[in-house]
């Protein structure tokens, strides 16, 4: 089932290029789509489009029918979280807890604040996440990989049915972008729809679902891994020669950069 | 949770040992001063007021008690508890720990605003508001700065204070060049200096609904304040109307800077510290930390103004103390703050 559906959008800055071009889009119920495409071509702004923080400047996205521009933001975050890229929040002076109850503020009044209920649910968030031992240290004392984990762990806060993640990997060691993978394919599993923006092919295959291709031209091509992720795809958008070629002892396809 | 816990049972704890110092310091406030009173005496004045006896006369301390310190203490009070809520609230909203009410230029605009109330020979009323549409346009201005220059970051906003601020001061400058120096200059260099010797129950009542209203408003939005101090893609994106919510506290904070201003004139410095203290001892939490600024700031103010009229003869300006205990602290902040601007 379409939770969020992209129809014919475009985009671009005031005074700037075309950044996206007729791009059509559906997330749905269970599936991960990774979003691929080189530095600056736009994967942060098409994700800002899809949580309603940008208009796009033709065409229409639909969050469960309903018009994206119709939502106010408390009513789009009771659906869609957002995982922003790490360096955006860094240094955040809060506790663990503290940020986690922040993911309580759509489903909250303006002058409510968090009742036991919410510090239980953070609670079970973060044994989810198999880090309950940092719910009273201070995010800016985190490692990179716990303070991923704690920003997925504020978005599951919200209790979303539309998972965002800008770059979720980018900091990160083998170790720790393996567990936020796995994570995100438990989620998956659980019934979330989610879309991530990648550099790297080697992620959209460990996922092993939907890949978007954004080329510097605007348009978005989607389809199945086993399909989208192929030498001559990606060596198109990411204007450099690359191989990809199915390694036996893995059971699965691996990119690789030719120099 | 257990850690959590003891974390919410000692954060209570400071509050309640910062009340019961709210508490000994208004009485240490009606102790002290040129005429020198027992607690015996302040607590015989406070226990059996002079209009319940309406055939006694009102002795000496009555009248110390309750004509000249306790409309001063409860002013005091209340400016610290604006003040400090006011810091507290532009620190949060612009995420940047080295903003105030004045190094913003809100106070110097409010001070612009009643100047020219006091020109306009105007009530305490038109004074306080205004002080609130001259502040109001100094923040929007010095929010508008970075915008326009492209250079959002802490630093510029602060310059960006200070050169607005330098505006303001530039017009005050003007206003007391025009001002009749007989009458009007003389109350320009009051509000100018920041003193609270002026303050009677007359002011306080006109300032009174400002106080409770904003305050209160900024009080019921403290967890909102945390989710506002993120940056504003994550802040949307949790759920909030971060123009509207922004707007409203830039008005309540705003609100608060003008009516103290209105009451006592400019008085540095107390919005930067005691939203730092106070933040320090509740692990940043706005939700914990904005009752806690609110006491801090009026025993901070109460402890200044008791020095300020015990210490010499005269009064001493209350921006001379602030400014003393203020200067070192916010080096300390900018020294801690030097990998960050």
């Amino acid at each position: 089932m379409a939770i969020l559906e992209v129809s014919n959008v475009q985009f671009n800055y005031p005074k700037g290029p075309q950044c996206l071009d007729q791009v059509n889009l559906a997330l749905n119920t269970g599936e991960i789509t990774t979003i691929l495409g080189p530095n600056g071509v736009g994967k942060s702004t098409f994700l800002q489009l899809l949580c309603g923080l940008l208009q796009p400047t033709g065409g229409e996205i639909t969050l469960n029918g309903c018009a994206m521009d119709s939502l106010s933001p408390a009513k789009r975050a009771q659906t869609i979280a957002l995982v922003p890229q790490m360096n955006q929040i860094a240094g955040l002076p809060y506790t663990v807890l503290d940020y986690l109850l922040m993911g309580k503020t759509a489903s909250m009044g303006l002058f409510h604040k968090p009742q036991s209920a919410d510090y239980q649910a953070a609670e079970k968030v973060l044994q989810r996440l198999n880090c309950s031992q940092l719910l009273e240290r201070s995010c800016a004392s985190l490692s990179g990989g716990q303070l991923q984990l704690v920003t997925v762990g504020k978005a599951l806060m919200q209790k979303p049915k539309l998972l965002l993640l800008d770059e979720p990997t980018a900091a990160l060691d083998y170790k720790n972008q393996v567990e936020i993978l796995r994570l995100l394919k438990d989620l998956a599993h659980s019934g979330l729809a989610i879309a991530l923006t990648s550099h790297d092919p080697n992620q959209a295959i460990l996922l092993e679902d939907r890949v978007a291709l954004l080329d510097k031209t605007g348009h978005l091509r989607v389809g199945p891994m086993t399909t989208m992720i192929s030498a001559e795809n990606l060596s198109q958008i990411y204007e450099t020669d690359l191989t990809v070629t199915f390694v036996p002892n893995c059971q699965r396809l691996v990119c690789t950069l030719m120099i | 949770m257990k850690e959590y816990i003891a974390h919410q049972k000692h954060h209570r704890l400071i509050f309640i040992a910062a009340l019961i110092g709210l508490v000994v310091m208004i009485a240490i406030a009606l102790c002290l001063g040129r005429y020198v009173l027992s607690l015996s005496t302040v607590w015989r004045a406070l226990t059996h007021p002079f209009w319940l006896n309406s055939h006694q006369a009102i002795t000496t301390p009555e009248m110390i008690v309750w004509q000249l310190r306790m409309p001063r203490i409860l002013g005091a009070c209340l400016i610290g508890f604006g003040l400090s809520l006011s810091g507290g609230a532009y620190q949060s909203i612009f995420q940047n720990p080295l903003v105030s009410p004045d190094l913003l230029g809100v106070t110097t605009g409010a001070s612009v605003g009643a100047a020219l109330a006091i020109l306009w020979q105007g009530n305490i009323v038109t004074i306080e508001i205004m002080a609130f549409i001259v502040g109001l346009v100094t923040v929007l201005l010095t929010i508008l700065v970075p915008t326009l220059i492209r250079s959002v970051n802490n630093l510029t906003l602060v310059l960006a204070g200070i050169v607005v601020g330098g505006f303001m001061q530039a017009i005050l400058g003007l206003l007391k060049y025009l001002a009749d120096p007989d009458s009007q200059l003389q109350d320009i260099v009051y509000w100018q200096l920041g003193s609270l010797a002026k303050v009677n129950y007359h002011t306080l009542g006109a300032t009174l609904p400002v106080f409770i209203i904003a305050g209160g408003l900024l009080l019921a939005l403290r967890f909102r304040l945390n989710v506002l101090s993120l940056r504003p893609a994550e802040a949307i994106a949790t759920g909030v109307n971060l123009k509207r919510e922004r707007l409203l506290v830039i008005l309540c904070a705003t609100l608060l800077t003008a009516a103290s201003v209105a009451i006592a004139g400019t008085i540095g410095w107390v919005g930067l510290i005691m939203p730092h203290i106070a933040k320090l001892l509740t692990q940043q939490n706005n939700q914990k930390a904005l009752p806690l600024m609110a006491v801090l700031g009026a025993v901070f103010l109460l402890l200044i103004d008791t020095l300020a009229r015990s210490i010499s003869a005269g009064e001493v300006p209350l921006g001379i103390l602030t400014g003393l205990i203020g200067t070192p602290f916010f080096i300390g902040i900018l020294f801690k703050q030097r990998g960050r601007l």
